[in-house]
């Protein structure tokens, strides 16, 4: 019945890949989260995407990157193969065909890396970003609690467009 | 559906220009995705190629949404024959300008039973309560898409919305970017537009465009010409603001066609100013203002002549309440003044005279949990000539599943009187054989639908509708001296309309539709039927398959087959079509194609008499499409 809504209103916008905006946000994201100066090699290491499970979204992140900046630095993505442990990555993507999230979540956490995921109850998983459909658009919630267990702090602007807040 | 290539429409093309498939969403929006702010993320509506009908999955109504590359692959050039890709429409052609388009039958000269909107603008026309076809156009290439209710949708739409409605929704500006240049040349038609995209101050978009096509004649069935051709030239604007809580669009047009007809030469031209403020207050609110002036004019030499004025306001609030209500509030006034002259054949009398719609709507969207959900709705809309109608609906949803949905709907709508049934005297001057009937009351139809929708993986969908619509107080001729309208006709359309997508590889779509209908109808004593039938001259049965096809990066072939059934009063012969598309990016933003249209049917009628109908031959069309 959403989109019945939607129809008699007069919104005009071509609809975009959902790859393109998780993409997008995840590329946001970035800039608001603070990462304890430790986590980057050198001042100028790039920032690293890691994206599992997920051709859509790691192929939207290869065209949307390239040229740009977050905080100064270049921000860059790697794939990473299911399971495997990611190493020098700041955000970690868990794409939905993930075997095993939670223990993906676990050892991203333990790198001090962001796990975002996109499932039903990614939060309750551990993931401290969780992308959800809100009619026919995407929305995300977020787990303080998780962000802490990475070491990171999530910026207030963030929160105030967040769908849901799970405090610490 | 997908149709032909006659036109020249112009940058059918710019999609497909800029980018193969894969990258396809980037290249279609024209702006940096990354540049909108975590708040402007969650707003945009999201779709994805393997499925199309996410989105669609959930409405409790029989929706097809046509899309910008469906009209890409189609090759259509003009908004009726875009309008030929929804499996729940039914268009049929007259001759070159003159369309006839409906949902679930109601096809006569007089079609009177649509709501069609352009952005947001009322198309339909209370001089007949039809669309004058010959006066609609838009930059093809700045569709965004064009959502198709079969069905109605009166409570949300209004009077009128009785058996569809059909809502082209176009591009932000902020989509169509940069210099845009196509132009075309084939046997039948010729034409070019340009459209050109920059920046604004404020962080505001804007777009201009300017198209041009002219038309040749076709043959009647007896070989003397039809005397259709036809030349238009449009141009038009649309600046849009957006910001992360408020959104601002100013747009307008403006158009002018010389159209021949066998009756005689009919001038029509135009314009329009639009303005809508959307507002978005925290998550559970939002807020829509729109005003628009439309002005059309038109002479059809020796029966009328006409220059309309026409003033619209509305008013939208959707309001979240608690988790499992959404309701939506509406208000809309709008005043259409037309001044009329009296000609030989015909007059209105009244010769001036104006119209006011007032409307008043709430809606209720309920959640029970449980994947069941209704929508609880009714409208009030007053009118100059009937007073107050009451235009409720019921419908219900219920989810088995993420991936299946099955719904019903109970509505009534109503078509309200228009200038022709009230205030028409013919011939112009006494004595009348026919003159309006000043108590002449709305037509109602109670209608009953069942649908069923699903995807299956994320490769197969399908929509299935059968629906009951029971008309009563139809359209007639009373059988009095001189003759004049009633409210004498019942009727009951019962049918069933279907269609389905199959993502046969990551790089070839088949789409197919399909609609059978059951009509019967009766006459109150003293009556007549104003045409042959009192529903419409509909076909029982129409069919089709569209096939798109990425043969390489570079290089398109679709394919479109029809076949729609006989009509039987005036008797139309059924008939089959194929349309070919052969699209070649020859540059990233370069585009050649060729469109072969009726390529196995290729002498066919589509509507109305023989002495009058146009025969539709075999087109062939080239087009070139080009970005900077």
């Amino acid at each position: 019945m959403a989109f019945f809504m939607s129809a008699g209103t007069t919104h005009a916008q071509v609809p975009v890949s959902e790859a393109t905006v998780k993409a997008a946000f995840l590329f946001k994201f970035a800039g608001y989260i603070e990462w304890p100066a430790s986590y980057f090699a050198t001042t100028e290491a790039p920032l690293v995407i890691g994206v599992s499970s997920s051709d859509e979204v790691a192929a939207a992140l290869e065209e949307l990157l390239p040229g740009r900046k977050v905080n100064g630095r270049t921000i860059v993505m790697k794939r990473l193969r299911d399971g495997e442990v990611p190493q020098a990555v700041h955000i970690v993507f868990l794409g939905r065909a993930t075997r095993n999230p939670r223990s993906e979540i676990r050892a991203a956490q333990q790198q001090g890396a962001l796990a975002v995921t996109e499932v039903e109850r990614g939060l309750e998983l551990g993931s401290a970003i969780n992308f959800v459909p809100v009619d026919d658009r995407i929305g995300f919630e977020v787990s303080l609690e998780s962000a802490d267990r990475s070491g990171l702090r999530i910026s207030a602007r963030m929160l105030g467009v967040a769908r849901k807040v799970v405090p610490r | 559906m997908k149709k032909i290539p006659r036109t020249c429409s112009i940058a059918l093309l710019v999609l497909a220009a800029l980018a193969p498939v894969a990258s396809a969403a980037k290249a279609q929006q024209g702006f940096d995705i990354a540049d909108l702010s975590l708040e402007q993320l969650t707003s945009l509506t999201v779709t994805s190629a393997s499925r199309r009908e996410e989105k669609v999955i959930e409405a409790a109504a029989s929706i097809f949404v046509i899309t910008a590359e469906d009209i890409r692959h189609s090759g259509a050039s003009s908004l009726p024959e875009a309008l030929r890709l929804a499996p729940n429409l039914q268009v049929v052609r007259g001759d070159t300008s003159q369309y006839v388009i409906s949902a679930r039958g109601g096809l006569a000269g007089t079609a009177n039973k649509m709501l069609v909107l352009l952005d947001g603008r009322t198309l339909y026309t209370p001089l007949f309560a039809g669309v004058f076809w010959d006066a609609q156009d838009i930059f093809i290439e700045d569709i965004d898409r064009i959502e198709v209710i079969s069905g109605p949708g009166a409570t949300l739409w209004g009077t009128n919305a009785v058996n569809g409605v059909i809502n082209v929704i176009s591009k932000s500006s902020a989509r169509t970017q940069g210099v845009f240049l196509s132009g075309g040349a084939g046997n039948m038609e010729r034409g070019a537009g340009a459209r050109f995209g920059g920046e604004l101050p404020n962080g505001g978009h804007y777009r201009v465009y300017g198209k041009y096509v002219d038309r040749d004649a076709h043959p009647l069935a007896s070989g003397a010409t039809a005397r259709d051709s036809a030349d238009r030239r449009q141009g038009g604007f649309r600046a849009d603001w957006d910001g992360a809580v408020s959104a601002l669009t100013l747009q307008g047009d403006i158009h002018s066609a010389n159209v021949d007809n066998l009756g005689g030469e009919r001038p029509v031209s135009g314009g329009n100013l639009l303005a809508r403020w959307r507002h978005q207050q925290g998550p559970d609110t939002d807020f829509m203002l729109q005003v628009y002036y439309d002005h059309t004019q038109r002479e059809h030499f020796g029966s009328f002549k006409e220059q309309r004025d026409t003033y619209d306001a509305e008013l939208q609030y959707g309001l979240k309440a608690g988790a499992n209500h959404r309701f939506v509030f509406g208000a809309g006034y709008r005043t259409s003044h037309d001044q009329t002259e009296l000609r030989p054949s015909l007059s209105f009398q009244p010769a001036e005279r104006t119209l006011g719609f007032a409307s008043l709507f709430a809606q209720d969207e309920i959640d029970f949990g449980s994947r069941l959900s209704a929508t609880l709705g009714v409208r009030a809309e007053h009118n100059t000539y009937t007073g107050i109608e009451w235009l409720p609906n019921v419908r219900l949803s219920f989810a088995a599943t993420d991936d299946q949905v099955f719904w019903a709907a109970l509505t009534r709508a109503v078509r309200a009187p228009s200038r022709i049934d009230r205030d028409v005297f013919v011939p112009g001057v006494p004595p009348y054989a026919l003159v309006g009937n000043d108590t002449y009351g709305s037509e109602m139809a109670d209608v009953v639908e069942l649908g069923y929708r699903a995807r299956y993986g994320d490769r197969l969908s399908v929509s299935v509708t059968a629906f009951h619509h029971r008309f009563r107080d139809l359209r007639t001729v009373k059988l009095s001296s001189p003759l004049t309208f009633g409210n004498g006709g019942r009727g009951n359309t019962r049918g069933v309309e279907a269609w389905g997508d199959y993502l046969v590889t990551r790089d070839w779509r088949l789409v197919w539709g399909f609609l059978y209908m059951k009509q019967s109808e009766g006459l109150d004593a003293g009556n007549a039927p104003v045409d042959a039938m009192v529903l419409g001259n509909d076909p029982k049965r129409t069919a089709s398959l569209r096939s798109l096809w990425h043969v390489t990066r570079q290089v398109d072939f679709d394919v479109t087959a029809r076949y729609v059934g006989s009509l039987p009063a005036p008797a139309v012969p059924s008939y089959s079509n194929v349309d070919l598309r052969l699209g070649w990016r020859v540059l990233p933003k370069l585009e050649l194609s060729l469109l072969v249209g009726n390529v196995a049917d290729h002498r066919h009628s589509e509507f109305s008499t023989p002495a009058i109908r146009a025969v539709f031959e075999r087109t062939y069309f080239v087009k070139a499409s080009w970005s900077l």
